[in-house]
């Protein structure tokens, strides 16, 4: 027992040398989810100025008010997709920090956090690259 | 940190020592090190960010709140897109 405690005395000492690396670790993963959740909410912000230009334009184009209705239908049905990306996007990154500070609380493991984060990653490029293809329209 | 914590913690350090063990068994001497750092490091995160109690930063209902934030103002837009096409082809009447 008291070999037991002096081991686990002795990893705690080493711990104490190894956590400034590990915390720096875990504060840049951190700042990563928040940075990529602010990036994502800011490109949401600038797609909804966008849309109601994009909107206006093809009111503007429109020769009857069919066609327009027609337009602005298919117009929005593209953009469906990019408001469901944005939501998979929102949501993943949520999951991801969550996962992180579940397995900072020691009740979650590093590969579900590693997962979890590229699940968010992968979400938010592809939350991007649909409204990079809406815009290009 | 309370004694929950406290016990978690510990069982946490005690099953990377177990890791780190096995770890030193199974690799050749060149990566002793790598991987009882790798342990270590997990179990001194988990100690601080413990003591921190740095819990819950991105929360799954803010994104939700977002996600509504978004379908409300895109059905503003939408609305705002039908006037104008009403506008310009009955001049504004219904």
């Amino acid at each position: 027992m008291r070999a037991s405690v002096a081991t686990l005395a002795g990893a705690l000492i080493l711990v104490a040398g190894c956590a400034a690396a590990q915390e720096r670790a875990l504060s840049k993963a951190h700042a990563g989810l928040e940075t990529a959740l602010s990036a994502t909410v800011a490109a949401k912000d600038a797609l909804v100025e966008w849309d109601a230009h994009a909107q206006a334009a093809i009111v503007a184009a429109a020769k009857t008010e069919d066609e327009g209705k027609q337009a602005l239908a298919e117009y929005r049905a593209a953009r469906a997709v990019v408001v469901v990306a944005f939501s998979e996007a929102v949501v993943a990154l949520a999951q991801a920090s969550s996962t992180l500070s579940l397995y900072e609380a020691g009740r979650e493991n590093a590969a579900k956090v590693a997962e979890k984060i590229s699940t968010a990653a992968r979400a938010v490029e592809a939350f991007a690259a649909k409204v990079k293809a809406l815009r290009a329209r | 940190m309370n004694h929950e914590l406290i016990a978690r913690v510990l069982g946490e350090a005690i099953k990377a020592i177990g890791e780190v063990i096995a770890d030193v068994k199974e690799k050749r001497q060149a990566g002793l090190i790598e991987a009882a750092s790798d342990a270590l490091t997990v179990i001194g995160a988990i100690v601080e960010s413990v003591e921190r109690g740095d819990l819950q930063k991105i929360d799954p209902a803010k994104a939700q709140e977002e996600v509504d934030r978004l379908r409300e103002a895109l059905a503003k837009n939408d609305a705002e897109a039908d006037r104008l096409l009403r506008e310009k082809f009955r001049g504004g009447g219904e």
